[in-house]
């Protein structure tokens, strides 16, 4: 009960010095949560930077376009969606296959093989470019169909019509595909691929295609005859941008060169990607050095601010020197005088840090969240600041202090 | 029966620059219910001999008793607060109490309630010939001879067997300073308390009922 009472009088009656100690507090307190603050808006920035960074690994030609083959082998593909760091985006590739109908015609390599394009999509898109009613899908069927490796196709409209297929009917397939013999086709599997839906139009990648299918379907039934996929266009997306340099390294490792578009100087026979990073990196990495400069402060800042307070404690307890000298010949204990000294330093440290807290957040607008650890942090050397300086007060002998006031 | 005794007690201060034997095998003893003067020249050790008796520190070798035991054997804070009290030259109150709640101070301190500590302090004040109108100043706006009682009544507050005064007049005219002792004398013969003061005063020391002379930290006269 005393205990309180004492300590509710120290603070009430030191007046200036309260007021001097609060002060004190408070500016620390301001200090250290505007540098919280800064933290936390630009651990915001970095956060808001990966959200939106929207990277994505965009294989080109030789000449850094999209629009024509890009002669990326498809088990480079494989490769980088197997390492999990991306994701696959649009892939657009054509083969050939034959279904035995009027519409099969010979290939200009061996002209005993009657076939026609196929061509192999991830997802819809550029069906869709052409307009939103192009695709018409049936009963049991959607877009999703393309990113899985079903046995499924879109037939043009026309074809639909002419030969008279019924909706989800299955039509048998075989596939086939140029080798690196330029003069002659290779077959691949034979599979019924059920009919899920018509276009009107196959798109500005593989116009004329007699049929379209999932891209990993045309995969699997091409890998089958030991022959490769060879994609036209392909981009895979880094949902993660903490994996761009695993990435580059991955590409590096499957003999891609990333390049910068603009540099064909680099582009060497479609083992050539551009990565859309330039704007990642010029922003976040500034922030991410920025970032880990303030955080690897924060030991300093702590240093400083028990510092300060260590100084003011004493410098205040200083003047009351006397007073403590007297305590401890009434018989006050060491512990009790440091338990009042203390409790007061941590009622001026909790009050000037609630202020500046407060003031802050109203301000600034820093979210109390933000200010959370890195407060504790300051309180906790603020604390030991001045509970290293009561205990060095308690050092000096009560005899000396009395004796010389005489 | 002593309550007090030192017995060839021996301190020294050790400074970086110097070695002061202060205190050089003092061995003397206290009753209750008499006064000690103890004197001598500045420097001979008086102070240092009444801090070692008040427990404020250890003496090097020889060994100081209270009732018996050892202040190396009690818990010397305990010891200040209840068997214990001094009185400086110096008066050292506590510049932001009142003179009331520096009466009360002692008396909180070992959990008094508040209101009896109130009436006790008032009744002490009184004792000390204090009129009513003191206890709500503060020290600083006293005068000496008024700080000097109400530091009495605070030694006295914790109702200690031994009265230790360090000089108590040594900052008062003649008239404050006859009273205090006047005051001091009657708690001993009075109380039956044991009080044992400091004084560079002959005729107050020719007051006492005992005279203890200290010459270069020894007792060279004692009656
Ligand atoms: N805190 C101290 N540090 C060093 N020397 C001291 C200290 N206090 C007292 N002394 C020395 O010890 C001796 C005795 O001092 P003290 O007991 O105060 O004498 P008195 O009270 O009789 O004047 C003196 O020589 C004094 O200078
Ligand atoms: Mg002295």
């Amino acid at each position: 009960m005393f205990f309180w009472k004492e300590l509710g009088r120290s603070l009430g009656r030191h007046g200036k010095k309260t007021a001097i100690a609060l002060l004190v507090s408070v500016a620390l307190g301001v200090f250290l949560c505007q540098f919280a603050g800064n933290v936390a808006a630009q651990r915001h920035r970095l956060r808001d930077l990966s959200v939106n960074a929207g990277l994505r690994v965009t294989f080109v030609n030789t000449s850094g376009t999209r629009s024509t083959n890009i002669l990326v082998y498809d088990d480079k593909l494989q490769a980088l969606e197997e390492s999990g760091l991306a994701t696959p985006g649009l892939y657009a590739a054509a083969c050939l296959f034959s279904d035995g109908t009027e519409d099969d015609q010979p290939d200009f390599r061996n002209p005993e093989r009657k076939v026609q394009k196929v061509a192999g999509y991830t997802n819809d898109t550029p069906l869709t470019e052409v307009g939103a009613d192009n695709v018409t899908y049936f009963d049991g069927f959607d877009a999703s169909m393309f990113a899985t490796d079903q046995a499924v196709c879109l037939l043009p409209q026309e074809r639909f019509d002419r030969l008279g297929y019924q909706p989800g009917e299955k039509v048998h397939i075989q596939f086939f595909n140029g080798g690196t013999n330029e003069r002659s086709i290779f077959p691949g599997a034979e599979i019924d691929v059920a009919i899920g839906g018509t276009f009107r139009d196959a798109g500005a990648i593989e116009p004329g295609a007699g049929m379209v299918i999932p891209y990993r379907t045309m995969r699997r039934g091409l890998q089958e005859g030991h022959l490769s996929v060879w994609p036209s266009q392909a981009y895979l997306d880094i949902p993660n941008p903490e994996d761009l340099n695993a990435v580059k390294a991955l590409l590096q490792e499957v003999k891609i060169n990333p390049v910068d578009k603009t540099l064909d100087y680099y582009a060497q026979y479609g083992k050539t990607a551009s990565i859309n990073d330039s704007i990642y990196i010029g922003t976040a990495e500034p922030t991410r050095r920025t970032l880990s400069l303030l955080q690897s402060l924060y030991p300093v800042v702590f240093a400083a601010v028990g510092l300060i307070a260590l100084l003011a404690s004493y410098l205040l307890m200083q003047s009351r020197r006397e007073e403590i000298a007297l305590q401890r010949s009434l018989g006050v204990s060491k512990g009790r005088i440091f338990a009042v000294f203390f409790g007061e330093s941590a009622c001026l440290c909790l009050l000037g840090t609630a202020a500046a807290c407060l003031g802050c957040c109203l301000a600034m607008g820093t979210p109390l969240s933000a200010l959370g650890l890195p407060l504790a942090g300051y309180v906790l050397s603020y604390l030991l600041g001045s509970g290293i300086a009561v205990s060095l007060m308690l050092r000096t002998g009560v005899l000396a202090v009395l004796a010389a006031a005489e | 029966m002593s309550i007090l005794t030192a017995t060839n007690v021996e301190y020294t201060y050790r400074t970086r620059y110097q070695t002061v034997h202060a205190l050089q095998g003092v061995t003397c003893s206290f009753q209750p219910g008499s006064a000690y003067a103890i004197v001598g020249r500045s420097g001979s050790g008086k102070t240092t001999l009444l801090s070692l008796l008040a427990g404020l520190d250890l003496p090097d070798s020889g060994e100081i008793a209270f009732e018996n035991v050892p202040t190396t054997q009690l818990d010397r804070d305990k010891y200040r607060r209840e068997h214990v009290s001094v009185v400086y030259q110096a008066f050292h109150l506590f510049p932001l109490l009142t003179a009331l709640e520096n009466v009360m101070y002692p008396m909180e301190l070992t959990g008094a309630r508040h209101k009896e500590a109130k009436e006790q302090a008032r009744a002490l004040l009184q004792q000390v010939e204090l009129p009513l109108s003191v206890e709500k100043q503060f020290p600083k706006m006293m005068s000496g001879g008024e700080q000097q009682r109400v530091a009495i009544a605070r030694a006295l507050a914790s109702n200690a067997k031994v009265l230790l005064a360090d000089e108590p007049t040594g900052n008062l005219d003649s008239e404050n300073s006859k009273n205090i002792i006047d005051i001091l004398l009657r708690l001993a013969h009075d109380e039956g308390r044991c009080v044992i003061l400091i004084t560079h005063d002959n005729d107050i020391a020719a007051q006492a009922d005992h005279i203890l002379r200290l010459k270069d930290g020894q007792v060279i006269e004692s009656t």
